[in-house]
């Protein structure tokens, strides 16, 4: 799905170059009506701070890998605090009903659920 | 409600005989081998199945019409050289005692090359959590399997991390994973429970059978645990990390440790002897150390 920054760049481009369209701006148009998407973040921390590191994660995002990885099979994001400062929004904070039984470990760290609407 | 974590298995461990062939042969693990093993879950042995024997393999499973469940566990040569593969299965003598029982199934997980999906991060059916080591899952590929070919990976320390298959579906990249691409005739010992998927394959069909083949098979324990596997008298428990790869990550503090601490406790036949009190105490310090562990001259 393109995004309306995306398309306005083109229409940019090619008011520049004198070659803006009809089709070009009501492609904008459209994109202005379209209703938003959701896209989901999970990231997975060490710790329940709200910064910390990642040890996991995945996207689901129209267009994304949900590996959440980048093209050197990288984290998208190194940090939570990255993705935060990357404009998603943390909507669910890790349970804390595995943190009652400290003899045993469950799950797979601590998971953040971020948000951001396209 | 506050999640009661429960010790399933028996608390007694009786022998017991699955299927009707049992082996015994020399251990290759030593002291270290085992806590290896404690502590994460796996061990790989590169290479191990001489190439012509991964050549009847991969023949094998190109013939059948579906591969998913290969008669290899009454097939004579697929017997000596895999199952009974003395280094691989020296190793599992060491942790699953002697007379251990042979596999009864042979499952094939075959896969297409290329293939973009990835299995999602999973334990297998009917794990068990427990300390005690009944059984081991191996897997054994008959032919190399680069990082392009989806090897599959497993997350070290993770067989003790409590969690259901189906709530591990979202989990993408998890950092510190290890992948078993390796040369042809790799066989590698797993936890039954740790947690592992296929990675994505994005070669082209390679190799001779063109597939990616990873043939799959359990080993069962019918002895009570002991500590007869290659030992020495000399070894210093008390200085042993036990911790996992992982345990900053996956576990509370030290609790990677002290689970296999436990379970390195119960193979030696110890467990009687190890009580966690609390606090540093072993395996994060020598008091409390079970004395069937200590040096020879130790009190």
């Amino acid at each position: 799905m393109v995004e309306i920054k995306t398309q306005l760049q083109l229409c940019l481009e090619h008011f520049r170059a004198g070659k803006l369209s009809e089709e070009d701006l009501q492609a904008a148009a459209d994109l202005v009506n379209r209703p938003k998407k959701q896209s989901i973040l999970y990231i997975q921390a060490p710790t329940t701070v709200p910064h910390d590191t990642a040890i996991g994660m995945s996207i689901f995002e129209e267009g994304k890998d949900p590996e959440g990885v980048d093209e050197n099979g990288e984290f998208l994001y190194p940090s939570l605090k990255a993705a935060l400062e990357d404009g998603w929004r943390i909507v669910k904070f890790p349970g804390m009903t595995s943190g009652m039984d400290d003899q045993n470990s469950y799950g797979l760290g601590f998971e953040f659920v971020l948000e951001r609407w396209r | 409600m506050t999640p009661k974590a429960q010790d399933n298995s028996s608390p007694a461990a009786p022998p017991f005989v699955r299927g009707d062939t049992v082996h015994d042969c020399p251990p290759t693990l030593d002291d270290q081998g085992v806590i290896d093993f404690c502590r994460n879950g796996f061990l790989i042995f590169p290479g191990v199945v001489p190439d012509e024997i991964n050549g009847k393999a991969i023949d094998h499973v190109d013939n059948m019409d579906s591969s998913s469940r290969p008669d290899l566990a009454h097939t004579d040569w697929f017997v000596d050289a895999v199952l009974k593969n003395p280094q691989a299965a020296g190793a599992v003598r060491a942790l699953l005692g002697r007379n251990f029982a042979l596999p009864v199934k042979i499952s094939n997980h075959r896969g297409s090359l290329p293939c973009s999906d990835k299995g999602g991060w999973h334990r297998d059916g009917g794990a068990v959590y427990t300390h005690q080591l009944e059984y081991l899952q191996v897997f054994y590929y008959p032919e190399a399997c680069t990082d392009d070919m989806g090897p599959t990976e497993v997350l070290p320390g993770s067989h003790f991390v409590r969690t259901k298959h189906n709530m591990m579906s979202h989990f993408g990249k998890i950092a510190g994973t290890v992948s078993t691409a390796c040369v042809a005739g790799t066989i590698f010992l797993t936890a039954y429970g740790i947690w592992h998927r296929r990675t994505r394959a994005t070669s082209g069909p390679t190799g001779k059978s063109r597939f990616r083949n990873l043939l799959k098979y359990t080993y069962w324990r019918t002895t009570a645990p002991q500590r007869d596997w290659i030992t020495e008298p000399a070894f210093d428990f008390a200085g042993i990390d036990f911790s996992p790869t992982r345990d900053r990550a996956l576990f509370e503090q030290s609790q990677g440790a002290i689970a296999a601490s436990k379970m390195f406790a119960w193979l030696s036949g110890v467990q009687e002897q190890y009580v966690k009190r609390g606090g540093p105490c072993w395996p994060l310090g020598p008091v409390g150390m079970p004395a069937g562990l200590q040096k020879t001259g130790e009190d």
